[in-house]
């Protein structure tokens, strides 16, 4: 059944000009995965993750995501996934409530739905007591939460989690990675992209990219055991490293 | 669609309003404008300072120098007898020109009537040397005139009326430039860094990926916009009205209603700008330098348009604050009415619409 896969990706490639960033892709990923994108700058990532967005066209290839195909089907694939990016995208002139119920909005919740959405997430996140606070004056780790906040008030069945821990201190981290978890365990796909390898351990599944290409793919356990290295870091550095 | 549509609106007011910058180019950079060009940009000029060299001392010479001291165009500072002097004041920047009496004066106009009459003028402002020239002209003719033994001779008596603005008042005809110029900047000043913001603070990555349509996003900028910029407008006629007393004749729920038309095409520039700019200071520079100097120079708020060779008066077409110029002057000073002015909303509302769908397509071509 298609609805067991979230991703499906199919030789999915991107060309700007004669630069290829992206070169025959092709991977699932299933419901409720926690899925590790990682590569190192320029590896193609971020033009897969546009793709994968529907805010990019492919050049050659296919990919459903949610069930939609992101060429023709667009705006279904946006209005069922989440995004957060790595620069907490709040607008730091309004409180964590107006961000929250501005992005409700943006995503045609009605207000008493958005409300509703709100105070379930002030409970799950604890952000009940910064409601009204500018995001300007937030700990990193405060915005980090809010951000997340407003990826998933409206219930997306992917969310997208574009390197979410950077300048993040370890404990807050931590508590991000359990929120992840709960999500997953609720049958929401995650995929992340991250350049800190330790996070890449908390994954389900990691893919590494290089050159637009994807080299190894499965489990951080299976892959540690597979090259004999003791970290995934170690795995990336042998990977990506030698190849540059 | 609505929904969505609301959402960008309220977060633009929040945006505005908690902004200190947008108070700032909304209310304390009109009003030092409107200071600043009134005063400065006043091309009545009065009490010009000149020396008088009366070398016939008659009743007739004393009484024509009466004529100068009367006029507030002139202010007589130096009366003096021997020529040299006057190389030294006019060096000295103490007097504009300077008025000689020939010896003879007197008799000359009371006999035949003819008698010349010698005006030095500083050449080196050639504008306000003219003026010195026309003004001293009007005088001569009117003292001439007051003899009977001329007034005879005159044919034709061409008796001038200045319609609309009497008294010739500049301000009455910069101070309504000044509003287009003003709005058009604060406009897209203002717009022009929204979308540039976006991009800056990683907001607009986040607005891609939602199903927020770029035409929803740039209606929902604009739509805030157009009222802040009208509370601009009346802000900025009210504080002329005070200062200068501008006369604020015709329909002005028309002047209002048209106003918006400008400002939409305004914002329109100023989405545009932002749209391609990639940060606030390069869109506020471009904004800046895309909006001011047309307005000014271009527009015929400074120079007339029909004295301009014809490749740039072509270029003028395409100046929004041309249009909005003869619909503020019209309505002001002539009380116009729409159907006089409808060409101008015409042309604007196709300048805007332009604008407005660039804009929105710059989004597009970034997705493909």
């Amino acid at each position: 059944m298609a609805d067991e896969h979230a991703i499906v990706v199919r030789e999915l490639s991107r060309k700007f000009g004669d630069f290829t960033a992206v070169d025959r892709i092709s991977f699932t990923v299933d419901r409720g995965e926690v899925f590790g994108f990682l590569g190192a700058n320029g590896a193609g990532k971020t033009t897969a993750i546009r793709m994968l967005n529907g805010i990019l066209l492919p050049t050659s290839g296919s990919a459903t995501v949610a069930g939609y195909d992101i060429a023709a089907q667009q705006e279904m694939v946006r209005r069922n996934i989440g995004y957060m990016s790595q620069k907490f995208s709040l607008y730091e002139d309004m409180t964590v409530e107006e961000n929250l119920s501005f992005y409700g909005g943006v995503y045609g919740m009605s207000p008493k739905a958005a409300r509703e959405a709100r105070e379930r997430l002030y409970d799950r996140l604890s952000l009940g007591d910064i409601r009204n606070r500018l995001t300007a004056s937030l700990p990193v780790g405060w915005k980090q939460r809010t951000s997340l906040a407003c990826a998933i008030q409206h219930n997306p069945r992917i969310i997208f989690l574009d390197e979410p821990t950077g300048g993040v201190d370890p404990v807050s981290r931590r508590a991000f990675w359990d929120i992840i978890y709960e999500l997953s365990e609720q049958q929401i796909t995650i995929f992340v992209t991250t350049h800190y390898m330790d996070e890449a351990e908390y994954c389900g599944r990691i893919s590494i990219m290089h050159a637009g290409k994807i080299l190894v793919m499965g489990s951080p356990t299976e892959l540690k055991r597979e090259y004999n290295l003791p970290t995934i870091e170690d795995v990336f550095v042998n990977l990506a490293g030698g190849r540059t | 669609m609505i929904r969505r549509l609301f959402a960008i609106i309220h977060k633009e007011i929040n945006h505005i309003l908690r902004d200190p910058r947008t108070l700032i180019v909304l209310f304390a950079m009109p009003a030092t404008m409107v200071v600043l060009f009134g005063f400065a940009l006043n091309m009545d000029i009065e009490h010009i300072p000149i020396a008088v060299i009366d070398r016939d001392n008659t009743p007739e010479s004393r009484d024509f120098i009466r004529a100068f001291t009367g006029s507030k165009y002139f202010s007589v500072k130096y009366r003096i007898d021997t020529a040299d002097q006057v190389e030294n004041l006019f060096r000295n920047r103490r007097i504009k020109a300077a008025l000689v009496i020939p010896d003879g004066f007197g008799k000359d106009f009371a006999d035949r009537p003819e008698a010349d009459i010698q005006l030095l003028v500083d050449g080196s402002d050639p504008t306000y040397g003219q003026a010195v020239v026309n003004y001293a002209s009007a005088i001569a003719i009117t003292y001439s005139v007051s003899n009977p033994a001329v007034a005879r001779l005159i044919p034709v008596d061409i008796r001038d009326i200045f319609l609309y603005n009497p008294d010739l008042k500049g301000s009455n005809f910069i101070t309504p430039g000044l509003v287009a110029v003003i709005l058009m900047m604060a406009c897209a000043l203002l717009t022009s860094i929204t979308i540039a913001r976006e991009k800056e603070t990683g907001t607009m990555d986040v607005l891609m990926v939602s199903p927020v349509r770029p035409i929803e996003i740039v209606v929902g900028k604009v739509i805030p916009y157009v009222g802040v910029s009208l509370i601009n407008a009346v802000f900025i006629l009210t504080f002329a009205k005070l200062v200068f007393n501008i006369p604020l004749r015709g329909d002005l729920v028309l002047l209002l209603g048209l106003s918006v038309i400008y400002v939409y095409c305004a914002l329109g520039i100023g989405l545009f700008i932002s749209s391609i700019a990639k940060t606030q200071q390069v869109a506020m520079m471009a904004a800046l330098v895309a909006t001011i100097m047309p307005s000014i120079l271009l527009s015929g708020f400074m120079f007339p348009i029909f004295s301009m060779p014809a490749a740039i008066r072509i270029f003028t077409y395409l100046v929004p604050a041309k249009y909005y110029l003869e619909i503020i002057r019209g309505i002001l000073l002539k009380s116009s009415t729409f159907s006089q002015l409808q060409g101008q909303v015409l042309f604007l509302a196709v300048l805007g619409t332009a604008f407005v769908i660039i804009a929105s397509l710059r989004f597009k071509t970034r997705v493909h």
